[in-house]
């Protein structure tokens, strides 16, 4: 087991109360002895006082009874009858304060039927003063003497009991003395002893462990005020002191090291490595993270800043670029202006030339207008043609009708030639079975059958012509029936070419109403263009501030290039 | 039939029909007292036919006909010829001639002998002519049996002349 602090200041604080136990116990013990012996005295005392008060009251008994005897009066009696009671009790409480002593017990038991001997005697002596008158002197006298000699008797018991008490009250009163003194000596030692001991005790340990405590105390003050230099006594021991003195010294090594470390990151050097001591090494950690992340925003400022540097560059070369267009969109705007110049021309031009259309437009409606009314009588004349040309339709339609007649005529002539040719037929079939008888009328029929032959020759010329009529007059009808379309047609396009004029001088009305009103606008865009030339010049004084402005950019983009590679130097002092 | 029995078969045809010939020019010469006879003239199907004008009652148009059911199809129907009932026969049907075109054909042929009475129909009636029968040639052999037995024979003209006695007689054309 090793000699641990606590175990030092237990030890000594155990030694403490061994010595406030054993100082108590022994006090406790007198005392008690002490107080035993108190009582003894005091119950002595009492056996003594009640011994004399049984005395006295059996004397005052006899002084009532002689007062009574000699007077005869019934007042001296009072005494006599209270101290009868007062006896009884005074023997009863001297039996139970003498339970301790089986010797006074048997010495009290023996004065007992003394006492009761005198108290009869007592009585009888009262009976007799009271039966006769003034009594019989003789017997009272006698009654006198024997109890004389008992009460006698009782002193001498009782003077006995008081002085045995005496003797052991003598004795008792010995003992308490003694006890009272041996208490006090018993109390002075063991407070002496026990305080050289502790003085010990105390002074051991605070040699012990006050002063290395005091000694570190200081260091930790140090090291709380950030002086690391302090150097560190290391005990060595086994105990609290010794280990944390050792843990002391340990920590103002570590925390010396990590102040190098943190001078060497002060001085822009990030190649150190620090690892943490332990999991929970917090500081080391956090030193740790910080160098890396040191790193790497060294190393992300150090992009940045390369970033930074070729943009400030390409800013650099876009000002200039944008200075020289600006410069390039001022000469432009130049031009323009001159430009607009000419287009106000060309516009006061076409203001002219558009009140001219205007004045031509509404001479086109008046040409329309006559048009319309020449479209007008044509179709007339055209309904006129029309009706003409239905007359000749039916002209033609009655023709046609008539031939189809002439037709139907022809065919019964035809039918006529052809059954005089059958006839002709059958009168030469007639004329055969005469025989030559019928020669002649042979003849006959031959004759009558080649002038049929010739009607239907005849009919079929008739109907050629006929024919011929038919197919002319058909034609004479399609023909007409196509003028007559035409005609039709012809009217209703002329129509048309009359609602196409009417259409045609509402247009040129509008168109001519439209012409009037591009005069107007042309009118107001001279004006508009007027407004565009001041503008086009503001502009231009704009451009020209706008040439000035860049050239502020570009010097404001040259020194942000410059500001740029100062950085990059900076960052260049790193050593990562 | 090999190429030679044809050949010889052909060869018989021919000298046969140049005795037929040779035989015919040698009988006319003693034709003197021949007597010219009517020969009535009418169209069917194109070509020239005539028939003996003694079988000819009498030619005329066919107005109106009435075709009756169960007939061979030769026979076109009946008609009335003033008051009396007459069949009518289609000799284009009966000579199975081509049908071909849209001739007139509405004109009647009667013809009759004793026992029998009706009519042919014609195309067109083309007129009497006087022919002698012996000298028209007897049938041509390229015609099919039935018109050979119903033909008589063909004039110098390209007539057709019709056997009229043999039509009337014909056991063929008789409607029982």
């Amino acid at each position: 087991m090793k000699p641990t602090i606590g175990l030092k200041i237990g030890s000594g604080l155990g030694l403490a109360l061994l010595a406030i136990t054993i100082i108590g116990s022994s006090a406790y013990r007198n005392t008690s002895n002490l107080t035993q012996a108190m009582e003894d005295v005091d119950h002595s005392h009492r056996v003594i006082e009640s011994l004399e008060r049984l005395l006295s009251t059996l004397k005052d008994a006899e002084t009532g009874q002689r007062g009574f005897v000699i007077s005869g009066d019934n007042t001296y009696l009072d005494p006599y009858i209270s101290a009868l009671s007062r006896i009884d009790q005074h023997l009863q409480s001297l039996r139970e304060l003498t339970k301790d002593s089986t010797e006074q017990q048997q010495k009290l038991q023996s004065l007992t039927p003394l006492i009761q001997e005198r108290l009869s005697t007592l009585n009888t002596m009262i009976e007799n003063r009271r039966e006769v008158n003034g009594g019989d002197k003789l017997k009272q006298i006698a009654l006198m003497d024997k109890g004389k000699v008992v009460m006698d008797a009782i002193r001498t018991g009782i003077g006995e009991l008081i002085s045995e008490e005496s003797i052991l009250l003598d004795k008792r009163s010995e003992t308490t003395a003694k006890n009272a003194y041996s208490t006090q000596l018993t109390i002075l030692i063991s407070t002496i002893v026990s305080f050289i001991v502790l003085s010990f005790a105390t002074a051991w340990l605070t040699r012990n462990i006050s002063n290395p405590l005091k000694e570190i105390t200081h260091v930790a003050e140090a090291i709380a005020n950030a002086d690391l230099n302090t150097s560190v006594t290391i005990y060595s021991r086994e105990d609290e002191i010794g280990k944390l003195s050792k843990a002391f010294f340990r920590m103002n090594r570590s925390l010396q090291r990590m102040a190098k470390q943190v001078q060497q990151i002060a001085m822009n050097d990030l190649t150190l490595e620090i690892r943490p001591i332990s999991e929970s090494d917090q500081l080391g950690h956090a030193l740790h993270t910080m160098v890396n992340n040191l790193r790497s925003a060294n190393k992300e400022v150090s992009e940045g800043i390369s970033i930074l540097v070729t943009s400030a560059k390409e800013i650099l070369v876009a000002a200039s670029q944008v200075t020289s267009n600006a410069v390039e969109t001022g000469t432009a705007i130049a031009q323009t202006s001159t430009t607009v110049e000419e287009v106000k021309q060309t516009a006061h031009l076409s203001s002219q030339k558009a009140t001219y259309v205007s004045d031509s437009a509404q001479k086109a409606a008046l040409i329309a207008h006559e048009g319309r009314a020449s479209v007008e009588a044509s179709i007339h004349e055209m309904k006129r043609i029309h009706t003409q040309m239905d007359l000749i339709n039916e002209s033609v339609v009655k023709l046609s009708e008539q031939s189809q007649t002439i037709g139907e005529i022809i065919t019964a002539v035809n039918n006529l030639a052809e059954q005089s040719n059958l006839l002709a037929v059958n009168a030469a079939i007639e004329a055969a079975k005469a025989g030559d008888r019928g020669r002649g009328f042979a003849v006959v029929a031959q004759e009558i059958k080649s002038l049929a032959e010739q009607s239907k020759q005849a009919t079929a010329q008739v109907r050629v012509l006929l024919g011929d009529i038919q197919k002319s007059t058909t034609s004479a009808v399609m023909v007409t029936e196509q003028g007559s379309k035409a005609v039709e047609t012809g009217m209703h396009q002329t129509i048309a070419a009359g609602e196409s004029i009417r259409l045609l001088a509402d247009s040129i009305t509008e168109a001519s109403q439209a012409a009037t009103q591009i005069a107007v606008s042309s009118q107001q865009q001279l004006v508009g263009t007027d407004q565009v030339a001041m503008a086009i010049e503001s502009i231009k004084k704009a451009s020209m501030q706008n040439v000035s402005g860049t050239r502020q950019t570009e010097t404001a983009a040259q020194s942000l290039h410059e500001l740029g590679q100062r950085l990059q130097k900076l960052v260049e002092n790193f050593k990562l | 039939m090999n190429p030679h029995t044809h050949f010889l078969s052909q060869n018989k045809i021919l000298q046969e029909r140049a005795l037929k010939f040779a035989r015919e020019a040698a009988q006319q010469p003693d034709a003197k007292d021949r007597q010219p006879t009517c020969i009535i003239g009418f169209r069917l199907a194109y070509e020239n036919y005539g028939i003996d004008a003694s079988f000819v009652r009498e030619v005329l148009s066919l107005r109106a006909f009435t075709p009756l059911p169960g007939l061979p199809p030769f026979i076109l129907g009946i008609t009335n010829i003033r008051g009396q009932i007459r069949s009518i026969v289609d000799l284009k049907i009966l000579f199975d001639l081509s049908q071909k075109g849209l001739p007139d054909n509405n004109k009647l042929l009667l013809i009759h002998n004793r026992e029998m009475e009706f009519g042919i129909l014609a195309d067109e009636i083309t007129g009497t002519s006087e022919e002698i029968l012996e000298d028209i040639h007897p049938t041509i052999s390229t015609l099919s049996p039935i018109q050979a037995s119903y033909i008589q024979g063909i004039t110098k003209n390209r007539m057709i002349i019709l056997n009229a006695s043999k039509l009337l007689s014909d056991s063929q054309l008789l409607i029982r």
